[in-house]
This record gives C-alpha cells, structure tokens and sequence, in this order.
C-alpha cells in the first residue's frame, strides 16, 4: 500500500476529503484489537478487560463504517441507522454483562 | 471525470454536508447489509441473554478458545479490508488497474481468514468439542459458520468485481459494482469485530 497511490486519489478530488487515509485506519484498527486481546489476557482485572473490550470493540465499528464503508452523517436515513444498531448492540452486550 | 462520475451518483450532497445523499454503492445492497446485521445483532442478543443464565458455563467455554488465533482472524480482516478500502479510492480516481491489484491482495489476504478458521475449528473437533458439546459451542459453531458463509460469499464477490475491472463498462456503473461489493465485504469485517470481542475477550468479573 504506497502513499503515494493513497494521495494520489485525495490529489484528485476525492469527494471524501474528511476520510482519514486507510493505512491510518488500519493502525488504529490494528492497535485497538491487540490492546484489547491484551487485556484480556490478563493485563487488566477481568470486568475492566471486558467493558473495555466492548467499547474498543464499538470504536472500531465505527471506524470501518465511517472510513472503509464511507458512510457519512450525509447519508440518510442509512447512517442514522448504522449508528443505531451500533449503539443497540453494544448496550446489549454491556448491559448484560453488567448483570453477571 | 471521476468528478463527473461522483456527481452524477451522489446527487444531493453538499459541502456542508446538509442535504441527504445516496450512500457508496447500490442502495439495495444497503438494505440487504442492514438486514444482515439486524440478523447477527438477533445472535448477539441470544448469547448475551445466555451468558446472564449460566456465566460460570460461558467463561469456561471461552477459555477454551484460542485468543492469539481469534487476534490473527482479526488482524487479517482487518488487513484485508484495508486493501478494500484501497481499492474503493483507487477506482473512484479510475485507476482501475490499481483498484484489480488491490482487489487481489483483498481477497489473497482474506483467504487466510479461512485458513486460520479452519485450524480453529479442527483443534477443537480433535479435542472433542464439538457442536453439541454445551449451549457456548452450539453458538460459537453456528455463529462463526453463518459468519464464514459470509466470508465465502464475499470472496466469490471478489472475484466477480476483480472480471468487471477489465471489461469496457461505463466508469460509473464500475465504480458502484466496487463500492457495494466493498460495502459487503466491510461489512463481514464489521461482524467480526464484534463476534471477536463476544467469543473471546470478555471475561467474567
């Protein structure tokens, strides 16, 4: 994945001037998974690696729908929708397992 | 005229960002996404409520699994995605011979996915862990499998949008054939995200 190939495209007035480059994406992706896998394994106390992998889990989602699914606020009623089955499933994964 | 082609596709959208706008892709592949998603949110929510009746049973059941594998799947989804990605932005600047590479290393890069799947899958059979050794592996067989039919899915999707790079279509009907075939694949990225922190990173209190 050059960078040069990615600018290229910005360079040619992709409509997406807001998207963050992919290979920046990809490392904060990347990151997130392996700190969470890390916690899980015992760098954190077993509520907090949890809750924390939940929530890293929410964040990535949101990434790849904003910036590999390019869905912006824009794009109604889909991205309201995106937004929502996020919020749904994350609560449902946090509440319930607040009440164990 | 890659500007020609967003403008025509896009329509409505403004710089501000105020007005509504078609979404990358075809829209009906959005719904069929969507309606997918609401379908696996359905799983998530069974084991979920599961977890609550016996978390003694669940937390067993996910340390059996293997986390530095289901880190691996993740990692090469997450690769592959990024390839996907690639390949969206190369296409919308009509560097179609770019956006083929870049479809290639998606799906050579996803193929791992697989690979790794099916190492995971056949230590725990050899185990004797199987689909109906308790209710966790029921789900985990059942929900990682619909999610590889995805995956397959995608892969053959792939490869259909790796053909249409070379034939003399209009760029816009190109450029949305890659945006939706993209919008799938992240899509399987997406469940995966969230089946991987399910199945293997929440560990009881």
């Amino acid at each position: 994945m050059s960078a040069g190939q990615e600018q290229s495209g910005s360079e040619q007035g992709a409509p997406h001037a807001r998207q963050w480059p992919v290979k920046l994406v990809w490392a904060v992706l990347a990151g997130a998974s392996v700190l969470g896998a890390l916690l899980a394994e015992g760098m954190a106390p077993g509520r907090i690696a949890a809750i924390a992998a939940i929530l890293l889990a929410a964040v990535k989602v949101h990434l790849v729908i904003t910036h590999y699914m390019e869905l912006e606020w824009h794009h109604q009623p889909l991205r309201l929708m995106m937004a929502g089955w996020l919020a749904v499933v994350t609560a449902v994964l946090l509440g319930t397992y607040l009440m164990t | 005229m890659h500007e020609l082609v967003e403008n025509a596709r896009r329509g409505a959208a403004t710089a501000g960002g105020a007005a509504a706008a078609d979404p990358p892709g075809d829209s009906g592949v959005w719904v069929f996404i969507f309606a997918d998603m609401c379908a696996f949110a359905v799983f998530f929510l069974i084991f979920a409520a599961g977890r609550v009746e016996q978390p003694a049973l669940y937390e067993t059941s996910r340390q059996a699994l293997d986390l530095r594998l289901g880190l691996a799947n993740t990692l090469i989804l997450l690769t592959s995605g990024a390839f996907m990605a690639r390949a969206v932005r190369q296409a919308r600047a009509l560097d179609w011979s770019g956006a083929r590479t870049s479809l290639w290393l998606t799906a050579g890069v996803g193929s791992l996915f697989a690979v790794s799947k099916g190492i995971e899958w056949g230590n725990k059979l050899s185990h004797g862990v199987g689909l109906f050794t308790n209710e966790v592996w029921t789900y985990y067989f059942v929900f990682t499998g619909v999610h590889l039919l995805h995956f397959v899915i995608g892969v053959v999707v792939l490869l259909v949008l790796i053909g249409r790079c070379d034939k003399p279509l209009p760029q816009p009907e190109k450029l949305r054939w890659i945006e939706s075939g993209g919008a799938y694949w992240h899509m399987v990225d997406l469940l995966w995200i969230i089946l991987f922190a399910m199945l293997y990173l929440m560990r009881a209190a």
